[in-house]
């Protein structure tokens, strides 16, 4: 999912039938809020391309990806992105 | 009571919406005021038009906070944008409780026009904006048949502002008999009362009295000016010195 789909998709459900509800944008900080399952979840703009990777936690893109950063913040992204690829296998089957 | 019949619309967009209202139509947000009325049966519409499928967003762009009429008072309460506005949270505290907060919307507060409105008197004192399918006005609009609240608009806060807000209820959770709503920063004071069953107002006197170096007490008792009755009054100028004493005024 990509930042502008998600604008687009305000209000979605997944193959459970959860719903997720985009709450807010801010424009100005390049950062958006949904609710899904009773809980906020923030995504955040990274660079240009705003390919969403990930929409339970923090966006991580491919650009983000070449930038050097401690092991440790690359062990913490990969385990968010399995997350959010999980998650998006099951959007998939719907 | 149950309500009388009537006809259910659902509509996704404003100008389904618009399409849908008839002379003898209500329309149905949150619910929370207007469901109460339709099982008692004070209200008898024919038609009910459903507008909770028109998805409603807080957004900022440029300082600017934009927040549709359908946002729930919960969604606006827990907002991180509109932290930026912390009027808006100390107010939305005062609304009902935690489980009407969940349903009912913004746009239904300013629609319903209920002159002890909490969220309405901050809203004032916060200089907004009201958008409606057919215009865009500066206080809360009175609005004409078929037509519709579709967003309200925030300017940002002035660089160092402070505020609070202040109310008197019998019962926590009920509407208010009075209550104040403060904005201060440097060179810039607002504040919007309400009380004595008249609707949320500034105290233009008060607000020009505080840029001038008046004292809190001086303040409230102008602001105390604009409503009548000694008990009304007395309502207005202790919520005012107390939301100004929060607000950080010395």
């Amino acid at each position: 999912m990509t930042w502008d789909e998600l604008l687009a998709h305000p209000r979605s459900r997944d193959a459970d039938g959860v719903l997720t509800v985009l709450e807010e944008i801010d424009d100005d900080t390049g950062s958006a809020v949904y609710r899904r399952g009773g809980e906020s979840h923030t995504v955040r703009r990274i660079g240009q391309e705003l390919d969403v990777h990930v929409l339970h936690g923090e966006v991580v893109d491919e650009a983000a990806a070449k930038i050097k950063v401690p092991g440790t913040f690359r062990l913490a992204a990969a385990g968010v992105a399995a997350a959010g690829l999980a998650w998006l296998a099951t959007r998939r089957r719907a | 009571m149950k309500p009388a019949p009537f006809e259910y619309v659902a509509v996704d967009s404003w100008e389904a919406a618009v399409a849908a209202l008839t002379d003898d139509a209500q329309v149905l947000a949150g619910g929370q005021s207007l469901v109460p009325l339709l099982n008692r049966r004070l209200l008898r519409p024919t038609r009910l038009v459903d507008i909770n499928g028109i998805p409603g967003l807080i957004r900022r762009t440029d300082g600017v906070l934009r927040i549709g009429a359908t946002v729930r008072q919960a969604a606006l309460e827990r907002s991180v944008v509109a932290e930026h506005w912390p009027l808006l949270r100390q107010a939305l505290r005062h609304v009902g409780h935690p489980a009407t907060r969940s349903r009912g919307t913004v746009g239904g507060s300013v629609a319903h026009a209920d002159p002890r409105a909490e969220l309405v008197c901050a809203l004032t004192a916060l200089d907004a904006r009201y958008e409606t399918t057919e215009r865009v006005v500066e206080g809360p609009p009175v609005l004409a048949p078929r037509e519709l609240l579709v967003r309200i608009e925030l300017p940002p806060l002035p660089p160092g502002a402070h505020t609070a807000f202040v109310e008197h209820a019998r019962t926590r959770g009920d509407f208010a008999d009075a209550a104040a709503a403060v904005v201060l920063a440097p060179h810039h004071a607002a504040i919007a009362i309400f009380a004595a069953g008249r609707a949320a107002r500034r105290a233009p006197a008060a607000e020009r009295a505080l840029r001038d170096g008046a004292t809190v007490a001086e303040a409230a008792a102008l602001a105390a000016e604009l409503v009548d009755g000694d008990h009304p009054r007395a309502l207005v100028a202790e919520v005012t010195r107390r939301a100004l004493v929060q607000a950080g005024h010395a």
